[in-house]
């Protein structure tokens, strides 16, 4: 249905310099595939939802929908737009009409359509979104939540063969995220192709019949919720999708010193608001550091702590090391150590030995 | 409360009155008894000048007045002891109803008065001169000013004369502008809606003989030379009076009268009329019934409506224009729309107005009503232009999105979207622009036109009535102005 080809956008900015957001990016999306766009802020995600119906015109590439190049200047825009809705995250009804007008607009305005016919089908589509009751209502005395799915009942009423979310659970208050969630849902149940982008990782996994993953310029992983939420084949991905936050250490000589790497991480553990946690780590970090990996330098320390599952994980990668040392080491310390921790890991890589404290 | 309300009542009775003072009055024979006195004086006339040469450093304090009708009032209320004038106005059959009183005839100041002509329009002078010449000879000229000047009781109907001599007609019809600066009886004035007096009749005169068709056009005096030297008008006729710094910038026909000085005051005699209402209603008969001055009202009513409307209807899609250029993303659209409405905000619209009329339109023949709307209409499009964007930009942007991403098309995007909401937005603004416009309109008197203001003054001058004519209008302004909000209102309701 949708064919993208090449896509790269980039912003010039006032003094004349460019940032390339987007970089030759191509992927297909089928007819009655849900497809959620993930990836951290400023990623580009928007901008390529939006270049999908020329909102945004991109700097090369095409876009090809139904066999329609939509970047060509030939193409009547207006026309293609019709059939491919699009949701926004501000709602954006139209301030002027109640939503029965904002849902009869299109057909009325945009199609030609008889008002009254029009009127019909408008309350079956706000039936559908739980909405019958306020069809004489103004926008802005709606909810946040109701608010959207008046937008996604107006987006309907095109009758339009896919649609562009853009967002659309992001300005929400957490309570009324469901609702508009349970709507495209249905939607999804229905067959509808819909393109989501989303900050949601639960919707996402559960609406989509597949991920793209967009970091770095470009789609860095494009498959089933399960292979990119089990089993991402890139760093970014799992630091993203299990939001990780890392503290990294190197440490170079034997004069280490403990005082500043523990008031480091007392300041990374406030910042993610688990100060509670931070002085077993700080005991971990002296009893290992300082005692059982004290005669080997350089290394290489990682904190990284998920928002998402609050697990704590500290890795060390002692460069050079080809052989253990757990078993061998002072057993006070090996015994503060278990004690702490639910599970530790010692395996030999191809740069030494890596330590993994869970 | 009530005491303000009270107060005000007698304020308002005092000028129409005229508040006589029990003190005795000042009833100057000679220039040494004015020291230690207020004497009021004419704008730019020569008796200012005279007075300003002669008693400036002698404890006189001199006070100026734009007009004799204004210097009259002033002294009638007591603001000044003695008004130092020319005669002129003291020949209107109005002045005896003043209470006021020639005390002296001032020799040392007569002035010779002509008519003003453009410098270097030869044909005009020779010929005007020619005429004049012939009205001399044959006594005629001492005839038209014995039965004008000195008529004072005369019913003014009855004094006009007309005997074109029989010449050739070298003329053929074409079209003689003269500018007049207002009414300044009995030199020029109007009577049942028709310019009549002295200077007008030896005019008509001229015209008939020679075969021109005339025009006249009412400007404040000290527009009048500009406009001859424009080219807007052909002649000046208001009682001229020939020196030598106007001989420098135009040229003047042959003496046709002249003019003496006086001292003018209160008339002692005067006490007070005994019948207020009596009194009121006098004052009301010579303000708006005498002379059918309504009339000259209701016509400056109407040019003030056609005015208002057209210039507001022009300003109206004007100011689309410059909106639109204004918020252009083409950058040369849109710096010029800027350039546009700043020089429209920063240029006062009176001097605007008088570049349109005297500079720009000078030579094009076209009347100065179509002027005064062209000006109004650019300088009120910048202003709508501005509370238009304002409503424009009021719209949040995310809208206008999700109609052009629903694919409806810019042009009904901005129908059904846009503006519906902007209108909303600067509607309140909007009419309040248009109420501005309506009070800005009563400038127009600058460039000869005779609207609503220009009436009263013209009234004014010729009754030396201020009181009623004034109210008259006020109440007009203001009907108009709320006539004009709930047109405005019932269209905003409608949105």
């Amino acid at each position: 249905m949708l064919e993208i080809k090449n896509l790269s956008i980039s912003y010039t900015h006032s003094d004349g310099s460019t940032l390339d957001v987007l970089k030759n990016v191509s992927f297909n999306v089928s007819k009655g595939e849900v497809v959620s766009i993930i990836g951290p802020s400023g990623a580009g995600k928007s901008s390529l939802l939006r270049c999908l119906n020329r909102m945004e015109t991109p700097t090369g590439g095409q876009v090809i929908f139904e066999g329609t190049d939509i970047l060509s200047p030939k193409t009547d825009i207006n026309r293609i737009r019709q059939r491919l809705g699009m949701v926004f995250q501000n709602f954006n009804l139209f301030e002027n009409m109640s939503i029965l007008d904002n849902v009869t607009f299109g057909p009325v305005r945009i199609l030609g359509r008889e008002r009254a016919e029009a009127e019909v089908e408008a309350m079956e589509i706000l039936r559908q979104v739980g909405l019958c009751d306020k069809a004489g209502a103004m926008p802005s005395s709606l909810s946040g939540g109701q608010k959207q799915r008046a937008a996604i009942a107006r987006c309907l009423s095109m009758k339009p063969e896919c649609i562009l979310f853009d967002e659309p659970t992001s300005a929400l208050d957490p309570t009324m995220v469901g609702e508009v969630q349970s709507v495209i849902r249905q939607l999804a149940a229905q067959g509808m192709t819909m393109l989501i982008v989303t900050h949601e990782m639960k919707f996402a996994s559960d609406v989509s019949s597949r991920i793209l993953f967009v970091d770095k310029g470009g789609i860095l992983e494009d498959g089933t919720p399960e292979q990119i939420f089990n089993n991402p084949r890139h760093s970014e991905t799992r630091t993203f999708i299990q939001r990780l936050r890392c503290l990294h250490y190197e440490i170079n000589d034997y004069n280490t010193d403990l005082y500043s790497i523990n008031s480091d991480i007392e300041a990374f553990f406030l910042k993610y608001g688990i100060e509670h946690r931070s002085s077993v780590l700080q005991l971990i970090v002296e009893e290992l550091l300082m005692n059982i990996l004290k005669p080997y330098r350089p290394l290489v320390a990682d904190i990284s702590y998920s928002e998402l599952d609050y697990r704590l994980i500290f890795r060390t990668l002692v460069k050079g090391l080809n052989h253990k040392v757990l078993d061998s080491s002072d057993e006070i310390s090996l015994s503060i150590l278990k004690g702490m921790s639910h599970k530790i890991t010692e395996t030999i890589t191809d740069d030494g030995l890596l330590i993994e404290i869970a | 409360m009530r005491l303000g309300r009270i107060f005000s009542t007698l304020i308002i009775f005092a000028s129409v009155l005229g508040c006589t003072r029990s003190e005795e009055v000042f009833q100057p024979q000679s220039f040494d008894e004015l020291p230690g006195h207020t004497m009021a004086l004419l704008e730019g006339s020569a008796q200012a000048e005279f007075a300003e040469q002669h008693f400036k450093d002698k404890g006189v304090n001199l006070v100026y007045f734009p007009g004799f009708t204004d210097g009259m009032i002033a002294v009638r209320q007591g603001r000044a002891d003695v008004l130092f004038a020319n005669m002129l106005m003291t020949f209107n059959e109005a002045f005896k109803e003043q209470h006021l009183k020639i005390c002296r005839e001032v020799d040392e100041l007569v002035a010779e008065t002509g008519f003003g002509i453009k410098k270097g329009n030869v044909e005009l002078k020779e010929e005007l001169d020619i005429f004049l010449d012939s009205l001399i000879t044959a006594g005629a000229l001492k005839e038209k000013e014995e039965r004008w000047m000195s008529n004072p009781d005369a019913d003014p109907h009855t004094l006009l004369r007309i005997d074109p001599a029989p010449a050739d007609p070298t003329g053929n019809g074409k079209l003689l502008k003269i500018g007049i600066s207002g009414s300044q009886p009995p030199a020029t004035m109007m009577l049942d809606n028709k310019w009549t007096g002295f200077e007008i009749e030896i005019l008509q005169e001229f015209a008939a003989t020679r075969g021109y068709q005339i025009q006249i056009q009412v400007y404040d005096f000290h527009n009048l030379i500009p406009a001859l030297s424009s080219g807007t008008i052909d002649l000046i006729a208001s009682t001229l009076i020939i020196n030598e710094e106007r001989k420098q910038k135009i040229d003047f026909s042959i003496v046709t009268f002249r003019l003496k000085t006086a001292f003018i005051s209160k008339d002692p005699d005067y006490t007070g009329d005994t019948n207020i209402w009596q009194s009121i209603k006098k004052s009301a008969y010579a303000s708006l019934v005498k002379d059918s001055r309504w009339k000259l009202i209701f016509n400056g009513l109407l040019l003030t409506i056609i005015i208002t409307l057209c210039s507001l209807i022009l300003g109206a899609i004007l100011g689309g224009v410059v909106c639109s250029f204004r918020m252009s993303r083409k950058k040369w659209k849109a710096s010029l729309a800027k350039g546009y409405i700043y020089i429209m905000r920063n240029t006062p619209i009176l001097v605007f107005l008088m570049i349109m009329y005297y500079v720009v339109f000078a030579r094009s023949g076209l009347n100065a009503t179509a002027v005064a709307i062209i000006a109004f209409s650019m300088n009120s499009g910048a202003f709508i232009a501005e509370i238009y964007r304002s409503g424009i930009q009021s719209v949040s942007k995310g809208q206008v999105e999700a109609g052009r991403a629903m694919g409806c098309s810019a042009f009904k995007t901005f129908l059904y979207i846009v503006a519906p909401q902007a209108a909303k937005t600067a509607m309140p603004v909007l009419t309040s622009e248009c109420i501005t416009l309506l009070k800005g309109t009563s400038i127009v008197g600058y460039i000869s036109i005779i609207d609503l203001t220009k009436a009263s003054d013209l009234i004014r001058s010729t009754s030396f009535e201020a009181f009623f004519p004034l109210l008259t209008i006020t109440l007009l302004y203001f009907i108009l102005a709320t006539l004009l909000t709930h047109i405005l209102n019932a269209v905003l309701k409608k949105l």
